[in-house]
């Protein structure tokens, strides 16, 4: 059945149709039916725009809020132009048991403004899993994070878009173009401790990590769906996609505390935890290497004792070494193929997917609008861009 | 259909109509919605009797709503609560299912009206419609959103929503209308079954569940107990100016999601096969907005939890409603 022609015999056989005229008639209020036949809203919102989602873990905002808030507003009043390609629907949230006077703010700036959505989690979590409720809570068609203390500029949203729907990317990691924890020392730990979580998880893409991104909304979704207590939110939506992006912004870090050592290893920790951590197979290899060589030279030891039987000057060392060897690389080996059967069952029960589907086809709009109106013109976010490619 | 009559210690004020007398119900429609408003209803003390009504059968429906207007006569002066939860026409309903119900609707407003005629107690109408039929391809439906049916199924229900809004009744009646978002909860027998029971169903016997639409579709799922609670609660409440309401969740929901939700409640994966109908695949979500001060839904992995339970788990709890 074919509904678009069952629509049209149904509403020509009867007049009731949308009958929106009648809407005014009735005798009472049917809720949200206050739009007229008048109204510019087009028949059916959202078609015509890719709609954009915002989300903010918030836990210590109480400072920030107000002006991060009043910036998004006025990106959205920005974005009302008609040919502009995006509209944010919804700016959301998470109230991470916030510490400060968060949960008065929001409150307040969610009645003040009618595209603020207060996500409220029942404790503390932590970043990644309020970040993974607010997504769960958003409908847009790319989901924007970003910090609560302004170290995310809200204006530069606009850019991780343009970047993303260009180059087809799913993930769109805002990248620091300059020092960011205002000491380069940090700065250069910080990245020193990405590129060593990248070696260990065989994972390229966690140097590009950044809790300011963009993410196309069914995968943002779909990894936040997924998530798993100890599962890193950014390594989940690299088991949805492998169109990885990075754009070079000016990021500055305003915490006084930023992050701890603890926190950093608990970071580390989760990202082991949660990717494929390829080294455990070393040990497999490992394993097999020693009883290859084991059986090698047992067989070279035969043929030792009966060719030349003189030439062995100590006996009995060999044997100990040789079962040693062969019994240690066979342990080595099944421990190895336990681990390879454990991760399997680790990845599958934190919800690595087979396969999922991707439509990109709403990127055309906005990817025709930007190349007649191209925001961005650096060549330095390029060379980002291109980096990020090889890691694809 | 379920002849409700509330408990005689019940009868407060509230509940009775200007000659002292009880509250009774008519519920119209005992599926997957209308079946669990009658348990709440049996849950604060109401008792309930039970009857086919012949749907499909003209004559012998008329028939059967003149002895629930008799009925509701013979109780005397009292506060009558009608419920349409009736509709076997699901999303893809063809022109045919949907003027049955259309006529079936009007027959029922009929014998109201008929009922308000001849007796003086207060008359609550309670309409159960679709949000999802309403505004279905809306995204973040918010105050200011239009119903724009794209379906006979939707253009039905808003149609039944201009019946009871427009029509004369020979004196005030409380009139209120539920618009409901996807719908899950405890299967009927012989009625449709919605994805999250289908998927509890199947993965449990290890049997291909067919998705018709995208993992990544977005829908508003509400759950059913939910619903009934809301409902019921307005029954116990004196009766108040004409009300329509968005009954979601305001959280949009990937399948995907649910999904997994399922996979953590049944500790198996549930086998998906995928059927492409691009005109079913379409998003509908709704702003936390839109919803009523007093309703609260109760979060999707608590109740697909409590679901599994109360359907496989513990089917004496499920039976003994």
């Amino acid at each position: 059945m074919e509904s678009h022609d069952d629509r049209a015999s149904f509403e020509s056989s009867r007049p009731a149709g949308r009958a929106s005229g009648a809407v005014d008639e009735r005798r009472y209020d049917l809720g949200v039916s206050q739009t007229t036949d008048s109204s510019p809203e087009p028949a059916v919102p959202g078609r015509s725009k890719v709609l954009v989602s915002t989300v903010t873990p918030v836990y210590r905002g109480a400072r920030t809020l107000d002006e991060l808030v009043s910036r998004i507003d006025a990106l959205r009043r920005r974005w009302s132009e008609p040919a502009w390609p995006f509209e944010l629907v919804e700016s959301i949230f998470v109230d991470d048991a916030s510490v400060d006077e968060s949960s008065d703010v929001l409150e307040r700036l969610e009645a003040e403004y009618d595209f603020v959505r207060v996500v409220t989690l029942s404790r503390n979590f932590g970043q990644h899993p309020a970040t993974s409720a607010g997504i769960l809570h958003s409908s847009g068609d790319w989901v924007l994070t970003l910090d609560e203390d302004l170290q995310h500029r809200p204006e530069d949203i606009e850019l991780l878009l343009e970047r993303a729907t260009i180059h087809g990317s799913d993930v769109l990691y805002a990248q620091p173009a300059g020092i960011v924890h205002r000491s380069w020392y940090r700065d250069r730990a910080s990245r020193g401790y990405k590129r060593l979580l990248s070696l260990s998880t065989g994972d390229p893409n966690v140097r590009l990590f950044n809790s300011f991104r963009a993410v196309r909304g069914s995968i943002a979704r779909a990894a936040a769906a997924v998530v798993g207590h100890d599962t890193f939110l950014d390594i989940a939506i690299g088991w949805f996609t492998q169109r990885v992006g990075a754009r070079r912004l000016d990021l500055l870090d305003s915490r006084e505390g930023g992050y701890t050592f603890r926190r950093l290893l608990s970071h580390a920790r989760r990202a082991m935890i949660s990717s494929q951590t390829k080294w455990l197979r070393l040990g497999a290899a490992v394993g097999i290497g020693a009883l290859s060589l084991s059986v090698l030279l047992l067989v070279w030891i035969m043929v030792q004792k009966v060719l030349a039987p003189a030439s062995i000057e100590v006996r009995g060392w060999t044997s100990l070494f040789l079962t040693t060897a062969f019994f240690g690389g066979l342990v080595a080996c099944l421990v190895g193929v336990s681990l390879e059967y454990l991760r399997t069952l680790v990845l599958g029960a934190h919800g690595k997917p087979n396969f999922f589907v991707v439509d990109r086809s709403i990127d055309v709009g906005p990817r025709r609008y930007f190349a007649d109106h191209p925001l961005d013109v650096s060549g330095e976010a390029d060379a980002v861009s291109d980096g990020a490619s090889k890691a694809d | 259909m379920l002849y409700l009559t509330a408990p005689a210690r019940r009868t407060e004020a509230s509940e009775t109509g200007p000659h002292g007398g009880g509250a009774v119900g008519l519920l119209f429609g005992a599926g997957l919605v209308g079946r669990r408003i009658g348990a709440a209803l049996l849950r604060r003390g109401w008792t309930c009797r039970e009857t086919t009504t012949p749907w499909t059968d003209g004559p012998r429906l008329l028939d059967h709503l003149r002895q629930a207007e008799r009925w509701v006569q013979q109780v005397g002066p009292c506060r009558l609560d009608v419920v349409w939860s009736a509709g076997r026409a699901g999303f893809a309903a063809d022109e045919e299912q949907i003027l049955g119900e259309e006529a079936n609707f009007r027959r029922l407003l009929d014998m109201v009206v008929r009922v308000a005629s001849s007796t003086s107690g207060q008359i609550v109408f309670h309409l159960i419609s679709s949000a999802g039929g309403l505004f279905e391809g809306q995204r973040h439906v918010a105050a200011g959103s239009c119903p724009c049916p794209q379906r006979p199924y939707g253009v039905l229900k808003l149609r039944l929503e201009e019946l009871l809004a427009n029509l004369d009744f020979p004196r005030p009646i409380s009139r209120r209308v539920y618009r409901l978002t996807s719908v899950y909860g405890p299967s009927v027998r012989g009625g449709r079954r919605g994805l999250v029971p289908t998927l509890l169903h199947n993965a449990r016997e290890g049997r291909a569940t067919t998705i018709v639409g995208q993992l990544t579709t977005l829908r508003d799922y509400v759950f059913t107990e939910d619903i009934a609670r809301h409902i019921a609660d307005a029954w116990v409440l004196p009766t108040q100016p004409d009300r329509c309401e968005i009954l979601a969740s305001g959280k949009p929901t990937t399948i995907h999601e649910i999904v997994h939700h399922v996979h953590k409640v049944v500790h198996r994966t549930p086998a998906l096969v995928f059927a492409a109908r691009r005109d079913n695949a379409t998003d509908i979500t709704f702003a936390p907005s839109v919803l009523p001060p007093d309703w609260a839904p109760t979060d999707l992995e608590t109740s697909i939890f409590q679901l599994h339970r109360n359907v496989f788990d513990d089917p004496g709890l499920a039976a003994s409603e």
